[in-house]
């Protein structure tokens, strides 16, 4: 499996990249503004959260895309079928190169808003504080409905489908945290999504044939 | 197995539909609201009787006190947005707070704190105190107790907690806590005071009493009311007298004895029953009742109670009046708005509770500008609705007709929902439903208090016939179709009673799960038949044997040749003896 993962991991090493670039540029500006600027100067740290969260989910769409379309054009899992392993093998290699994507870019954003509320670690912060750690959790729950989505629909031969098709969906989907806001609904909801497309791109994956 | 493996790809596939054009429609009719709530804005300027006294309503020159209601409904449609809805995440009550002081409650120790911040950037807090039901110290301690669900209310020489857990009101008295300030006034310290917590009595009945908000009473922004006090025109002589950097002052305070959002030595506390009682501030004792959230009304006549988690917003203001050294209750004046958004009520009631006929000023000045009594400038208050002005605002008839057809594109069994279930659902939560909408029309008709029930099931039959028309059109195409495809009556059955219910999604999830295999002419009847299958799904017929008899050789054993073979095998020919007997 370890074979599997890595091999996976070399092959979307542009989106792992991405994220680490990112995931350093976030920590920086976070030690930046916290030890060494003013506090008002924060809003860059702050607009770099938010878009940058809405932005990874469209990279994770995209990382679930490529690997499925990868797979399908070049017969990865066709050739791999003929060894030792299956596609249900490969298919969870897969999902945990992904998981494995999103757990460092939110660990990253983790630990830089550990270090840009530092100064901030009082009670009657904690409120607020809490807050954060909830809009995170959802938008990681977002991230990982969109790697799903993508995995469900990068398994297609044309092109056009799974680019301009994810991008309408996720960003349909990316809504859905704007009509429910940061709510214990908004969890269920993505949960269910997760599941029921993780479930839907196996299917698919599965009964092709090789 | 295989069939529970399939069941169990529809229903994932059904729930990735079913969410997708759910959030699609939801936009289509925010769409249609953000646009229809754009052009209305209600404002209403309204008397009271009671505060009128007869020197103001004989005196042309004076403008009584009034109250101006404002109700946004565009604020509705941006909080119908849960991510906008901020009083989701803050408890605005839990916090009071000025400059470098806060009073708080803190869920992790369970106590209210007082603090101190020793910069501007509120980084460093100092605890001065922590209360708990059972006292105060100035470290934390097990022996003061928790506060486990706490509201609270105050400023900073008073704080008083309604505890929903221990059931009882609480006051906290900070005496004599003098922030010490620097040159830059910047706390650097303090001077500790005394702190005195009273305990109120218990409230054992849940039933007679259930405060859900204390002190300032109100649910969301989209209503909100400002107070003007009694005002009276200057003379000329003293308009000249009193010009304030070189602008003339036209209107001078009448009475300036009326203290605004303030019930005296009370607070003002709502039941969960919409009741609005008064509670004292030493005895922390009911003293009676100061009114209740009115009922209103929406579109399509549709009535909401006044109840706390039924009105998408609501704002109770209280007056008082300072004469002679004393301040009395003058009364207080609530305003309901309805589920949908679109309907409110206001309603003045005097210190005893009672609701007092209110009057609506129709023109600015008007009355003064005549030389009249302002009764010639006022009309009696009714309750208003914005039914009327969204079908006669331009292309308003037309967006609700959208909002009609939107609706109607949702599946039909959300819209049976919506009329027996919708109630449940928090008003605001309402706004943001995706699947049962309490807001919708199905929901709205559900509301109707003067029709019976049967006449609203009737109604709602009426505007949810169109998608169950259109459901059972795509329950028909879509069991043809599983039967076509060589799937048994009882699938087909099972896809007409999903079309019916879910509608479009239940045809999109048909069209994303059925059988890709491609069909073969069937040589019996002629229709497409599934090549997997044993018989034909239509006729019964099994396959052309004749197509598929065996050829009449067979190869046995390898080809070989040899001298102990008597005659030479080749691929193709029978053996003499293997010959099949004619």
């Amino acid at each position: 499996m370890w074979a599997l993962v890595r091999r996976e991991i070399e092959d979307m090493w542009v989106y792992y990249l991405s994220v680490i670039l990112f995931s350093v540029i976030l920590i920086l500006l976070a030690v930046s503004n916290t030890f060494y600027g003013e506090r008002s100067d924060s809003e860059g740290f702050k607009i770099c959260i938010v878009f940058g969260t809405t932005a990874s989910c469209l990279l994770f769409a995209a990382m679930g895309v490529s690997q499925m379309y990868l797979d399908r054009t070049k017969k990865i899992s066709a050739f791999l079928s003929a060894h030792t392993v299956g596609r249900s093998h490969v298919y969870i290699a897969k999902i945990i190169t992904g998981f494995l994507l999103i757990l460092i870019f939110y660990a990253a954003v983790a630990v830089s808003f550990l270090i840009f509320t530092s100064p901030y670690n009082t009670p009657y912060y904690a409120a607020s504080q809490m807050l954060v750690i909830r809009f995170l959790s959802v938008t990681c729950l977002a991230g990982a409905s969109c790697y799903a989505l993508g995995l469900s629909m990068g398994w297609t031969s044309g092109k056009i489908f799974p680019t301009l098709g994810t991008l309408v969906l996720v960003i349909l989907l990316l809504t859905l945290i704007l009509i429910k806001g940061i709510s214990s609904v908004t969890y269920i909801i993505f949960a269910i999504f997760i599941g029921s497309t993780l479930f839907q791109a196996w299917k698919i994956y599965r009964k092709t044939a090789l | 197995m295989r069939n529970k493996n399939k069941t169990t790809q529809i229903i994932s596939t059904g729930i990735i539909v079913l969410l997708f054009w759910a959030v699609l429609l939801f936009w289509a009719d925010w769409i249609c609201k953000v646009v229809l709530g754009n052009q209305i804005d209600g404002y209403t300027n309204l008397l009271p009787a009671s505060l009128v006294d007869p020197t103001m309503e004989e005196d042309p020159d004076v403008i009584p006190p009034i109250f101006s209601v404002v109700h946004r409904t565009v604020h509705i449609n941006r909080a119908a947005l849960g991510i906008a809805d901020t009083d989701k995440y803050y408890r605005a009550d839990h916090f009071v707070s000025e400059n470098q002081k806060v009073i708080y409650f803190d869920k992790r120790s369970g106590c209210i704190l007082y603090s101190i911040f020793d910069d501007v950037h509120k980084t460093r807090e100092r605890i001065l105190f922590y209360a708990g039901p059972n006292g105060y110290s100035e470290e934390f301690s097990e022996a003061i107790g928790r506060f486990e669900d706490p509201i609270l209310t105050g400023e900073w020489s008073q704080c008083i907690i309604y505890d929903h857990k221990i059931r009882q009101f609480f006051r906290i008295d900070f005496e004599g806590i003098i922030p010490v300030t620097d040159e830059s006034n910047r706390i650097t310290g303090h001077k500790t005071g005394s702190i005195r917590l009273t305990q109120g009595p218990s409230l054992a009945d849940e039933k007679a009493y259930y405060p859900v908000q204390i002190g300032t009473l109100r649910k969301s922004r989209d209503i909100e009311i400002h107070f003007n006090g009694p005002q009276r025109k200057v003379s000329r002589k003293e308009e000249e007298e009193t010009l304030q950097g070189g602008r003339t002052v036209n209107w001078k305070e009448y009475d300036a004895g009326y203290l605004e959002d303030s019930a005296a030595d009370c607070i003002l506390v709502l039941d969960r029953s919409g009741r609005i009682d008064r509670l004292n501030r030493e005895t922390l004792e009911f003293v009676g009742t100061a009114g209740r959230l009115p009922s209103v009304k929406g579109l399509f006549d549709s009535e909401a109670e006044g109840l706390p988690h039924k009105l998408s917003a609501y704002r109770v203001y209280p007056i008082s009046r300072e004469i002679e050294g004393s301040v009395g209750y003058q009364g207080c004046c609530v305003a309901s708005v309805s589920p949908e958004g679109l309907g409110k009520a206001i309603r003045f009631f005097d210190p005893e509770g009672k609701p007092v006929e209110i009057y609506e000023r129709l023109e600015y000045y008007r009355h003064v500008a005549l030389g009249q009594s302002y009764r010639s400038n006022v009309n009696k208050m009714e309750d208003r609705f914005l039914t009327e002005s969204i079908f006669k605002r331009p292309g308003g008839p037309l967006l609700m007709v959208i909002r009609v057809f939107v609706e109607n594109l949702q599946p039909p069994i959300f819209g049976m929902v919506s009329f027996a279930a919708g109630d449940v659902i928090e008003a605001r939560e309402g706004f943001r439903s995706l699947f049962i909408r309490p807001n919708g029309f199905a929901g709205i008709l559900s509301r109707i208090q003067e029709v019976s029930y049967l006449a609203r099931i009737g109604f709602v039959f009426l505007m949810i016939l169109p998608s169950l028309l259109l459901g059972l059109l795509i329950g028909w195409r879509t069991r043809r179709k599983a039967l076509r495809l060589g799937h048994s009556e009882g699938i087909g059955f099972v896809w007409f009673v999903m079309g019916i219910l879910f509608g479009i999604p239940a045809w999109i999830t048909f069209c994303l799960v059925r059988s890709r295999q491609t069909l073969v002419t069937c040589e019996n009847c002629g229709s497409l038949r599934r090549p997997d299958q044993v018989s034909c799904h239509f006729c019964r017929a099994g396959w052309n044997l004749d197509s598929l008899e065996p050829p009449a050789w067979r190869v046995l054993e390898p080809v070989e040749t040899g001298p102990y073979c008597d005659e030479e095998i080749t691929a193709g020919a029978v053996p003499s003896e293997e010959k099949p007997s004619q």
